[in-house]
């Protein structure tokens, strides 16, 4: 099997995974397609010599969005509010509290926000987590306990939770 | 719906991640990007390292000589000591792409960046990479990725171990401090600020390019924009 074909295979694969954690780290579907696209390509680039691609990947995406982010920057102002998301469900309970869950994300600073997510989603170590991001294990470990609180604490998960009771 | 224990996040959010459909095309697209990737790379292909190391601490400098033979273009004139720099300084972890241009008729690009850990890298793509990077000096023990792994190898900063791309470790340590490197094209660029906070100032410069690169100068500055050292290849 050419290096090509097995990247491929490799990469149908993990596509959908892929997306998810991008969605999750990025709350948004198009730029988390642009994500998973840019980090397949950096592995496609560097297919040969990987030794461990699942590991890598997921660094790539994490770069991608940090990447993303800085450039976003520049151009845009971050604000307290997220705008409403435009969704023809949104009368699905369901869909309602997924789009909660979300919007609760999307509250977090972004380093919690991907610890949260690698942590929880992913279902890395702390170790693993502190590699991915390029922090300690102890930064993991406090941006995780501050996520958590602010999750606990979050009023549109604890108004969906209302509602949904 | 409220995440009042950590299995309940877990549910939401794979809950929440379901949302995400891949893209149509996806793989395609990124093997297209990828593949021009990779023959950027390949274009940017060098042989063998020089390697010039400088350690300085609490102002004393050491200079540790190129551990490897390299041609290096001839030398236009050099900044003059207190030239004001040039760039700017930018926020740790910021991206910042110091120099590119062509070199033998070939695009290249001499990146520099800041990593999660305050880690300065300086870096040209190079087949294989290099293997034996090494510093005189004392690493920073502070622990970290990067900061403990760069000593023989490239190990212990992510993205190093590929075999592909390599990245230098240029600078690290406990002082604020600049670094800038001359061009045989007479620019001057800025590395920009590096270091973290710490009670003791304490510079590690590693800088690596491969023979017939156009940079042939390092210079370093101090908290206050004085230079504290000048290292050639």
């Amino acid at each position: 099997m050419t290096d090509e074909a097995s990247f491929e295979e490799w990469a149908q694969a993990r596509l959908p995974a892929l997306t998810r954690l991008a969605y999750l780290l990025t709350g948004d579907h198009h730029r988390a397609e642009d994500v998973v696209q840019s980090a397949l390509a950096h592995c496609f680039a560097r297919w040969a010599r990987i030794r461990t691609p699942d590991a890598y990947v997921r660094q790539a995406v994490v770069n991608a969005e940090r990447s993303w982010w800085r450039a976003r920057s520049a151009l845009e102002v971050p604000r307290d509010s997220l705008p409403d998301r435009i969704s023809g469900l949104d009368l699905a309970a369901e869909i309602v509290g997924r789009d909660a869950v979300m919007r609760a994300l999307g509250r977090l600073p972004r380093r919690q926000r991907a610890v949260i997510v690698l942590f929880y989603y992913e279902d890395l170590t702390e170790q693993v987590v502190a590699d991915t991001l390029r922090i300690t294990v102890g930064a993991v470990k406090r941006h995780r306990s501050r996520a958590l609180a602010q999750l606990r604490h979050d009023p549109e998960l604890r108004l969906s939770s209302v509602e949904a009771s | 719906m409220f995440p009042d224990d950590e299995q309940h996040l877990r549910d939401l959010l794979t809950d929440a991640a379901n949302d995400a459909r891949p893209a149509a095309g996806a793989i395609a697209a990124a093997s297209r990007r990828g593949r021009r990737l990779r023959h950027r790379q390949q274009a940017l292909a060098g042989t063998a390292a020089v390697v010039l190391t400088g350690a300085i601490a609490v102002g004393a400098v050491a200079v540790a000589r190129p551990q490897h033979d390299g041609q290096v273009q001839a030398a236009n004139p050099t900044p003059q000591p207190g030239q004001p720099l040039s760039g700017q300084t930018r926020p740790v972890g910021e991206i910042q792409t110091v120099w590119s241009g062509l070199r033998n008729g070939r695009p290249t690009t001499v990146a520099a960046w800041f990593t999660a850990h305050d880690l300065l890298c300086l870096g040209e793509e190079v087949p294989g990479g290099y293997q034996n990077v090494s510093c005189s000096g004392t690493p920073d023990s502070s622990g970290g990725p990067g900061i403990n792994g760069w000593q023989g190898t490239a190990a212990g900063v992510p993205s190093l171990g590929d075999g592909t791309q390599t990245w230098y470790l240029l600078s690290v340590g406990r002082a604020a401090a600049r670094v800038t490197v001359t061009l045989t094209t007479g620019t001057v660029v800025t590395a920009t600020r590096c270091l973290v906070d710490g009670p003791q100032p304490l510079v590690l410069a590693i800088a690596v390019a491969p023979p017939h690169s156009v940079a042939r100068q390092f210079t370093a500055y101090d908290a206050n924009g004085q230079q504290i050292d000048i290292v050639h290849p």
